[in-house]
């Protein structure tokens, strides 16, 4: 081989040396690229499998993995959610090796604290895929003194001679690199591929986080419609047990963490606190009754619902003993082991109170409740008010039924009160009446008797003359008088009898009664009536009764009634019609003549009794409300208004019907119905 | 004489008949009846000044005697047959109204017919 040859050996081998080494970039780069790739995808579906929000972190973990696995020469790396319209970024911190928090919010800083964030703005505004920002010398340390005020960064006690701050951006922020070199521009392709790839993790949590919070409103409203449906359904002061066990169950639904739970109901009148609490197993622990200086918390708690305001307390186990304690003390509670619920009695507590219209909703937990979680016991708090006031309203509602009905009884005793003195009202009205009319018949009794005896004197001077014949007819006279005199007293027994079935309260008995006889009785009462009490009044009377209606000596005919019930409403129909006619009389109108006529009549299976009288009518406007209870258009005094309202009830009573009839100026029929 | 009788109790008839039963018998009275006031105006009516008294319940139902006692004493005014008004009610007020309308007399029941008889014969 000689040296041409072997110098053309050396070139060629130098030459696949070269291609080699080439080929071997070329493999590298290529291998680069494929793992690249390869972490990009598995990033990407690790962001598609993602199902809910919470998964953020462990698929940000998994992002920063594979970056870490490129071995991108950095610091540390971070991502920044921007808050546009405040110029200003969340701090996320993402160690790797935590892999339980890889991602938490740090902070949320102003873009303008620093120039590093603040180079941020103008980069985004120009589209540019991402901002850098170099610090060198005395600006590092700067940069970290300014930011320890903000972040809690671990502590340098050395700084480095340079650092470059960059902001790889997706559209909701940035992959924040911080390095001790700038980084190749390989690196700066592979950050922002990663930066795009992140987009689409946030972009998925967004969607999540959003969906999520529907679900959960979804839930809410549920949960709340639930209570307002459980509070509405509640009908005594009993039905707020069940308060405590729903408060239980859906403090559980919305995922509000508590391992007891109650409602303080605030009675300001009383000054009194209701506490109603639930055991962890949600069955309801105990009822107190507190008063407002009870303890430092009751009064705590009060003060605040006064405010509107939440209330937070942390307990150790010795201020829950005593609480308990000092309840037990009280004879709140009987039982401390059952109160306490001994074997779990907390070491630590925090008591929260969240205010609703009538008192404050009670949750305990072993931590402070978060935000959020306060927000969700306010909107129940909320729904609470709602249907608390309905509760409310419903208790009113209970209070003011109760307040009618005892007016009602109130008004129902007084109504058989006022029953009983229009009885005896009209009682008084027929005094008069029967007055007169015992008095006809006693009179003609006595002088019937008188003139016997004269007779009787006649007839044995007679005898003794031997006038046999005018003897004979002395006898027949004395006999018709005796008949009369037996008549007359018949008919003053009658009368008596009548006024004490009308004094005597209704027995209830229905009689086959002849109606002519009993309207006619009635109107011969409640004519003389009126006219003991006033000598002026006077009205003609006109009886047209349907014989056919009278009762036969066999028995036959009549109607079926309570005879003094039926006579009262006769009574009291003829009384207004009587007093109609008065009224129309005292207005001096020329020919005018006063006339109550009473009427029976055989419809068929019906007979009625029908009184009218040619007053001046009853308005039309009022017509309707004259069987109204209390409805009269008397003065004062005169009238209770409960006759005809009786009247009616009596021929209701009776199966019957009782119609009015008027026309103005013209006059008012009255008809009784009954069945016969 | 003749007297009207008006009242609305039908036994009144009998009642006076038999009490007058002497003086009917002797023709010294001769009773005519009325049920109602409308009746005895009519009776007037038609045998113009044949009574020359007139006794009168009060109490009737329709025209009542203080009525039937103003419309005689203002249309049978040349001369007016005497008029007694008898009543169960003798308090003041309708002694009053009825001395007002120019009753000649008054007399409240139960009548005693030994006055009333006494009072006829008076007027005899």
């Amino acid at each position: 081989m000689n040296n041409q040859e072997e110098q053309k050996l050396n070139e060629r081998i130098a030459g696949l040396e070269e291609k080699l080494a080439d080929l071997d970039i070329e493999i590298k780069e290529k291998n680069r690229k494929l793992e690249i790739e390869a972490a990009l995808e598995k990033v990407r579906v690790k962001a598609t499998a993602m199902r809910t929000s919470s998964e953020l972190a462990e698929t940000s973990s998994v992002l920063f993995q594979q970056l870490n696995d490129l071995q991108i020469n950095a610091i540390r790396t971070g991502v920044g959610i921007f808050d546009e319209a405040n110029d200003a970024m969340e701090i996320w911190l993402t160690t790797v090796s935590d892999s339980q928090g890889v991602v938490r919010i740090l902070d949320y800083v102003n873009l303008h604290i620093h120039p590093v964030y603040e180079n941020i703005i103008p980069a985004r505004k120009q589209n540019k895929p991402f901002a850098i920002t170099e610090l060198a010398g005395n600006d590092v340390k700067q940069y970290y003194q300014t930011m320890s005020t903000y972040l809690s960064l671990p502590k340098h006690q050395v700084y480095n001679p340079n650092e470059y701050f960059y902001s790889f951006f997706f559209s909701e922020g940035a992959i924040n690199v911080i390095s001790k070199q700038a980084l190749s521009n390989e690196e700066c392709n592979v950050m922002i591929r990663f930066a795009q790839v992140f987009g689409l993790i946030y972009t998925r949590f967004l969607d999540l986080q959003k969906a999520e919070a529907q679900a959960n409103e979804t839930l809410k409203q549920t949960s709340l419609d639930r209570v307002r449906g459980q509070i509405a359904s509640m009908r005594s002061t009993e039905d707020l047990q069940k308060i405590t066990p729903l408060l239980w169950s859906e403090l559980k639904s919305l995922g509000v963490p508590f391992f007891r739970c109650g409602i303080f109901l605030i009675d300001e009148i009383e000054k009194i606190a209701h506490v109603y609490l639930s055991a962890p197993d949600g069955h309801s622990l105990a009822v107190l009754k507190l008063s407002f200086e009870a303890n430092s918390l009751t009064s705590n708690v009060v003060e605040h619902w006064r405010n509107k305001t939440i209330y937070k307390e942390h307990w150790e186990e010795a201020d829950f003993n005593n609480w308990t304690q000092s309840m037990y003390e009280q004879g709140q509670i009987d039982d401390k082991e059952k109160y306490q619920d001994a074997a779990n009695a907390p070491e630590k507590m925090d008591l929260h109170f969240i205010p609703f219209t009538n008192g404050m909703i009670y949750v305990g937990d072993i931590l402070p409740l978060s935000d959020e979680e306060i927000e969700i016991v306010s909107s129940l708090a909320d729904t609470f008010s709602i249907a608390y006031a309905r509760y409310e309203d419903f208790i009113q509602l209970e209070k003011a039924k109760q307040s009618v009905e005892s007016t009602l009884a109130e008004l129902k005793a007084t109504q058989s009160q006022l029953i009983q003195s229009e009885k005896m009202a009209s009682l008084g009205e027929l005094t008069a009446g029967i007055a007169h009319e015992i008095q006809n018949p006693l009179n003609f009794v006595n002088n019937f008797s008188e003139v016997n005896k004269e007779l009787t004197e006649e007839l044995e001077q007679e005898i003794e003359k031997g006038n046999f014949n005018e003897a004979k007819i002395i006898a027949n006279d004395i006999k018709s008088n005796e008949e009369k005199i037996i008549f007359h007293g018949k008919r003053a027994d009658a009368i008596v009898k009548g006024m004490l079935q009308h004094s005597r309260s209704s027995n209830g008995v229905k009689e086959l009664t002849d109606i002519n006889a009993l309207a006619d009785e009635y109107l011969r009462l409640a004519y003389h009536g009126l006219r003991a009490k006033d000598k002026s009044f006077n009205a003609t009377i006109k009886t047209e009764f349907d014989e056919s209606l009278a009762v036969t000596a066999s028995g036959n005919g009549g109607v079926n009634v309570i005879p003094q019930d039926i006579g009262r409403v006769i009574l009291n129909l003829f009384t207004n019609a009587f007093y109609a006619v008065t009224e129309k009389k005292s207005l001096n109108i020329p020919d005018y003549e006063p006339t109550v006529t009473v009427r029976t009549k055989n419809n068929g299976n019906k007979a009625e009794i029908i009184v009218i009288d040619n007053g001046n009518g009853i308005p039309e406007e009022i017509l309707d409300k004259v069987f109204q209870p209390f409805f009269t258009t008397k003065p004062t005094g005169k009238g209770t208004g409960l006759g005809l309202s009786l009247s009616f009830d009596i021929v209701k009573a009776h199966g019957g019907d009782l119609i009015v009839e008027s026309h103005q100026g013209e006059g008012t029929k009255f008809i009784i119905q009954l069945i016969k | 004489m003749k007297i009207l009788v008006v009242d609305d109790e039908q036994d009144v008839k009998i009642l006076f008949e038999q009490r007058f039963r002497k003086e009917i018998k002797n023709n010294e009275i001769d009773f005519v009846f009325a049920f109602s006031g409308e009746e005895a105006l009519v009776y007037l009516n038609e045998n113009n000044h044949e009574a020359v008294l007139i006794l009168s319940d009060i109490n009737m139902p329709g025209m009542s005697g203080l009525d039937l006692l103003g419309k005689i004493k203002q249309k049978y005014n040349a001369p007016p047959p005497r008029v007694m008004m008898i009543t169960a009610y003798g308090d003041k007020e309708n002694y009053e109204t009825a001395m007002k309308l120019g009753a000649d007399d008054f007399l409240t029941k139960p009548v005693e017919f030994s006055l009333l008889k006494e009072k006829l014969k008076s007027i005899q």
